[in-house]
């Protein structure tokens, strides 16, 4: 018998090897958030050198085109095979069985928290696992603050504390107009608005009658709706559509907004601006009640056309809910799945932002219309709603009658549903 | 000797209207044409400018034009952002290609229909305008799925194959070398040369202009191609510019002047490929069956 040399050992093991990458299933991941791209990155080569037998591939679509390659790639029959989800598009995507269904262990499922799971269950069923909570959340400019003598906002900050500190943050500086807070996004049915509805006690925009849905603006919201809509009209602490071509989150970045009411996903954003002294500020109560942000998260789903599926779903499983992941993303300032877990890590991550306030408000946050996700005509209802609320918004319609007309044609849309 | 002197010319009143009106109306010419000139122009001045601003600046309002302190750190930061070497390489390579494959089929089939007569010419030479009427949209859905059938989809097969004929490129060069008088390939036909000498030695470097206009309409339109190359292409190593540099607009946000970083880069190989040819372009031979 010959004797195994040293030459014919390595060769054995790189063949070993060669064998064992081949044997490996590839499997392709597409996500639309290019501001993370080095986190996935980073996920991905970890999982893969975790993983001998699976081979992930990052794949980038921009958002601007994700959804029309999304139905392409449906349509056609060829497709990813982990695919980043949202809640808008979620009951589309499972009602045409476009998704296949995900099944996790007990542990697993029970570790993810219910209400950012919740949205993408179907009769009882998972179709998609949670990234991590993306909550809306407040920004403010803490040199502006500091050189109009402003305090910075505390735990108890209220709505109306935030419309004085934005009336002192507006003024003019080097002939550049300064704003205290952005207006023309807080349109009291999109979901920077309706954090603030959600605050003041409402309970959502339709309601279930009986065996059939209907339009619920009522006193709440409109008073909210008007509050907000306030801020551009009547205190003129917010530009309009009128008063700026720049969106908020630009003015914010140009150092030109005092306190910015967006989501914390802008977190990266901000890096664009080394010299933007930004913090987060506690999202402020109106009328005395607890604050109720809205929280929104994408997920991860296995598109059904995939047929990696095993593959696809041990991904989804260790990126969402793996400690090696979970903390990878809390270091890099992102939330993670199981964000409550890896909070030191996130903050270590932005030391001196106050980030502590993206936890505090994490408890009492609301998934928006999460009772309503599998209504059919749910987009066209919200349309609609949104086209009403932005002729008040635009200056073109008072704002009773925009919310009139809105649950005019609202009614009519969900007449027909169930 | 007495100097004949030149009789004086006398200018009638009418005369030194006409004048005054043919100068009036030259100058309004040249501020009209101006004013498009710079209307075209400023929406590259300010994607040239912005692509140097920090984002302070770019994001100002009332914005400025030019920034306090020039800075590359857009252009850092968009090849730190995305791979968009590779994007760029990518886009150079397949545009090339697919232009000169353009070329080297529509030359032959534009040649035929301009000087032979055959069978089914009418029905033929129909069909290739058809193509241009009929829009890409209709299109695009049984070709991807012909792509699919063909194991192509994720290939730049599946980039270049489909576009390599194309009916506008034929019907640019037919118009030209039925501008070409006939006598020149007719020598050549009489001394015993076939059509395709005729076409190889005489049609074609006397088509050098008109190649050189289709090969840079080509180029151009599928430097700017969008939707075929995002349908048809899925991995990130395989990116085209266009899609690349839409990556840089995230949901919510939009990084303003990376993306004119970006931007500014992606149009120096269509601003150089159009020095080249542009001469070509204002030749009236060779553009003239694109007006009216």
């Amino acid at each position: 018998m010959s004797k195994l040399t040293a030459p014919k050992t390595l060769f054995f093991l790189a063949a070993l090897s060669l064998s064992a990458a081949s044997a490996a299933t590839t499997i392709d991941y597409a996500t639309w958030d290019g501001t993370r791209q080095q986190a996935d990155e980073a996920l991905i080569a970890a999982f893969n050198k975790s993983h001998a037998d699976i081979q992930v591939k990052y794949n980038l679509v921009p958002w601007g085109v994700y959804w029309q390659k999304a139905a392409a790639m449906v349509a056609g029959g060829s497709t990813f095979d982990v695919m980043w989800m949202n809640l808008d598009n979620f009951p589309f995507y499972q009602s045409q069985g476009a998704l296949a269904p995900i099944k996790l262990d007990a542990k697993t499922t029970a570790a993810l928290p219910n209400v950012r799971a919740a949205p993408y269950k179907v009769n009882n069923q998972l179709y998609g696992v949670p990234l991590g909570p993306q909550p809306v959340t407040v920004y403010i400019n803490r040199a502006l603050f500091k050189e109009r003598g402003v305090p910075i906002p505390t735990a108890n900050w209220t709505f109306d504390q935030m419309v004085d500190a934005a009336k002192k943050l507006t003024f003019t500086k080097d002939g550049k107009q300064i704003y205290g807070i952005n207006g023309a996004d807080l349109q009291g049915d999109l979901e920077y608005g309706m954090s603030f509805y959600y605050g003041a006690g409402g309970k959502g925009l339709i309601q279930k009658t009986g065996t059939g849905y209907a339009a619920s603006l009522d006193a709440t919201f409109a008073k909210t709706s008007q509050k907000l809509l306030d801020l551009i009209y009547k205190d003129k602490v917010a530009p309009g559509p009128q008063a700026a071509s720049q969106q908020g989150y630009q003015m914010f970045l140009a150092g030109q907004m005092g306190i910015l009411v967006q989501g914390s996903w802008m977190v990266s954003t901000w890096d664009q601006n080394k010299d933007l002294d930004w913090a987060f500020a506690p999202f402020p109560s109106v009328d005395g009640k607890q604050p109720h942000p809205v929280v929104s998260a994408h997920a991860l789903v296995i598109p059904a056309g995939s047929k990696n599926k095993d593959a696809a779903q041990t991904l989804i499983t260790w990126m969402n809910t793996s400690p090696q992941a979970q903390r990878l993303l809390a270091q890099r300032g992102l939330l993670p799945t199981l964000a409550e877990n890896y909070k030191s890590q996130y903050l270590q991550a932005l030391p001196g932002r106050n980030a502590q306030t993206v936890f505090s408000q994490l408890p009492n946050s609301v998934v928006i219309n999460a009772s309503l996700r599998n209504l059919k005509v749910l987009p066209e209802v919200l349309t609609v709603l949104s086209q009403k609320l932005n002729l008040a918004w635009t200056g073109n319609a008072t704002l009773p009658d925009a919310i009139k007309q809105a649950s005019t044609d609202m009614n009519t849309l969900l007449k027909t549903a169930k | 000797m007495t100097r004949s002197e030149p009789a004086p010319e006398v200018l009638t009143r009418r005369d030194v209207s006409l004048k005054a009106r043919s100068q009036g109306s030259q100058a309004a010419l040249l501020g009209l044409l101006t004013l498009g000139a710079v209307v075209i122009l400023l929406p590259f001045a300010w994607m040239i400018l912005t692509a140097f601003k920090t984002p302070a600046e770019a994001y100002t309002w009332p914005p400025v034009w030019l920034p306090a302190k020039w800075s590359v750190a857009n252009f850092t930061q968009l090849f730190n952002t995305i791979p968009f070497a590779r994007m760029f390489f990518n886009s150079v390579w397949t545009s090339v290609l697919i232009a000169s494959l353009n070329i080297l089929s529509a030359a032959p089939a534009a040649y035929a229909f301009a000087r032979l007569r055959f069978p089914g010419q009418g029905l033929w030479f129909g069909s290739h305008l058809l193509s241009l009427m009929i829009p890409w949209q209709v299109t695009i859905i049984p070709v991807f799925l012909l792509i699919r059938y063909l194991g192509w989809y994720d290939s730049f097969t599946a980039l270049i194959v489909p576009s390599i004929a194309s009916g506008f490129t034929v019907f640019l060069l037919f118009q030209f070398f039925r501008s070409l008088p006939r006598s020149l390939e007719e020598s050549v036909l009489i001394d015993g040369g076939s059509w395709f000498t005729a076409l190889r030695h005489v049609a074609l470097p006397a088509a050098k202009g008109a190649i050189a206009a289709a090969w840079l309409f080509s180029f151009l339109g599928n430097w700017q191609s969008f939707i075929w190359p995002l349908i048809v292409l899925q991995s990130s190593e395989k990116m085209l510019l266009p899609v690349g540099l839409l990556s840089l607009q995230n949901q919510y946000s939009v990084n303003i002047p990376v993306l004119m970083a970006g931007a500014t880069l992606s149009t120096l190989p269509t601003v150089i490929a159009y020095m080249f040819v542009q001469r070509y372009l204002t030749d009236a031979a060779i553009t003239s069956g694109l007006k009216g």
